[in-house]
């Protein structure tokens, strides 16, 4: 089993990309379950994808990363004991560290073959945000082995440089990449991300 | 800047009308909701924006959802696979807005639904979820 967790803050287009991963795994014959963590008490993600009939497994009510860490290992032993799927996307709410994802994981007794962290920056509201959660964001990049530049079809040329700018002052070992997702992923997008084109 | 703290708040919201509309016209009036709902949260200038959603099953199928990420973009909505007039809508709704108290999330989204309830001619009802988290790391 592996493990992709969608970072990125709210609104930058989680729900969005793991729709399309999760399709793009059905399409490649793979088995998915997408993990979704919402820190308001109603799930909103779940139920549109649910609507969508895809595999979902909804932690809401608090945020994976600290209040509601606990029940995550369980869900994951789950999905591997019980359902032996391919892929877990794991799409924690806009307001989850990654690292703190990763250090619970180490409570995860089962197999995995690997763990990829992708975060979505917001070109519109990046540099606003970064003011007032500073941490959170600064967290969300520097974690990241892959960052994508989401609505790269709206963003003005000076919003994008400007979040190439941040993302490389604070994860430079990693190139941004812009993309639309109102628009289907690329295939070199897709070779990156899914763990069995790519990863190690 | 400092470090806002995130109250988020969630309501089942029900609306109400006496005859059936079209999904556009309904699209049309939560778009307003959304928009207007968006500039009240952020009316203080310390409030800043997270994300504001609904998701709602429409009665005859299909879906209808809205998202608002900042008071300077449009907001955005869906309807998929609903075609049939309806009177009634129950969405689920959540406000996260950094900076907001839940209190004050609760009485703008009454006073901003209820606003846009009547001026479409119907009713709205407000159920809230148990939302006392604060997300804290």
């Amino acid at each position: 089993m592996h493990l992709l967790i969608i970072t990125g803050f709210l609104g930058s287009g989680k729900t969005t990309l793991t729709m399309q991963l999760a399709a793009e795994c059905l399409r490649q014959g793979r088995k998915a379950a997408i993990l979704v963590n919402e820190i308001g008490e109603i799930g909103i993600d779940s139920q549109l994808l649910r609507e969508l009939d895809y595999n979902v497994w909804e932690m809401v009510n608090g945020c994976i990363c600290c209040t509601i860490a606990a029940d995550f290992i369980p869900t994951l032993q789950k999905l591997s004991e019980e359902y032996t799927v391919d892929l877990v996307l794991l799409e924690p709410s806009g307001a989850a560290e990654p690292g703190s994802i990763l250090r619970n994981l180490r409570y995860y007794k089962g197999p995995l073959e690997s763990v990829y962290i992708v975060t979505l920056l917001d070109p519109l509201r990046l540099a606003e945000l970064y003011e007032v959660v500073t941490p959170l964001i600064t967290k969300q990049i520097a974690e990241a082995n892959l960052i994508l530049i989401t609505k790269s079809d709206v963003a003005a040329a000076e919003q994008i440089r400007q979040a190439r700018h941040i993302a490389a002052e604070i994860n430079p070992g990693t190139e941004p990449v812009e993309i639309s997702l109102r628009q289907k992923l690329d295939e070199a997008i897709l070779k990156e991300i899914l763990p069995w084109q790519n990863w190690n | 800047m400092a470090e806002l703290e995130l109250e988020p708040y969630a309501a089942s919201v029900h609306w109400h009308f006496a005859a059936a509309r079209p999904p556009e016209t309904w699209q049309q009036m939560l778009t307003a909701f959304l928009d207007n709902l968006g500039m009240a949260c952020t009316a203080d200038s310390k409030c800043v924006l997270g994300h504001i959603k609904f998701f709602a099953r429409l009665p005859h199928g299909g879906y209808l959802r809205g998202s608002k990420i900042s008071p300077h973009y449009p907001a955005d909505l869906e309807v998929k696979g609903g075609t049939s007039p309806f009177a009634q809508l129950q969405m689920s709704l959540n406000v996260l807005v950094y900076g907001l108290p839940l209190q004050e999330a609760q009485q703008i989204v009454r006073q901003v639904g209820t606003a846009a309830a009547a001026e479409a001619g119907g009713e709205m009802e407000i159920f809230t979820a148990q939302a006392d988290h604060q997300h804290e790391h």
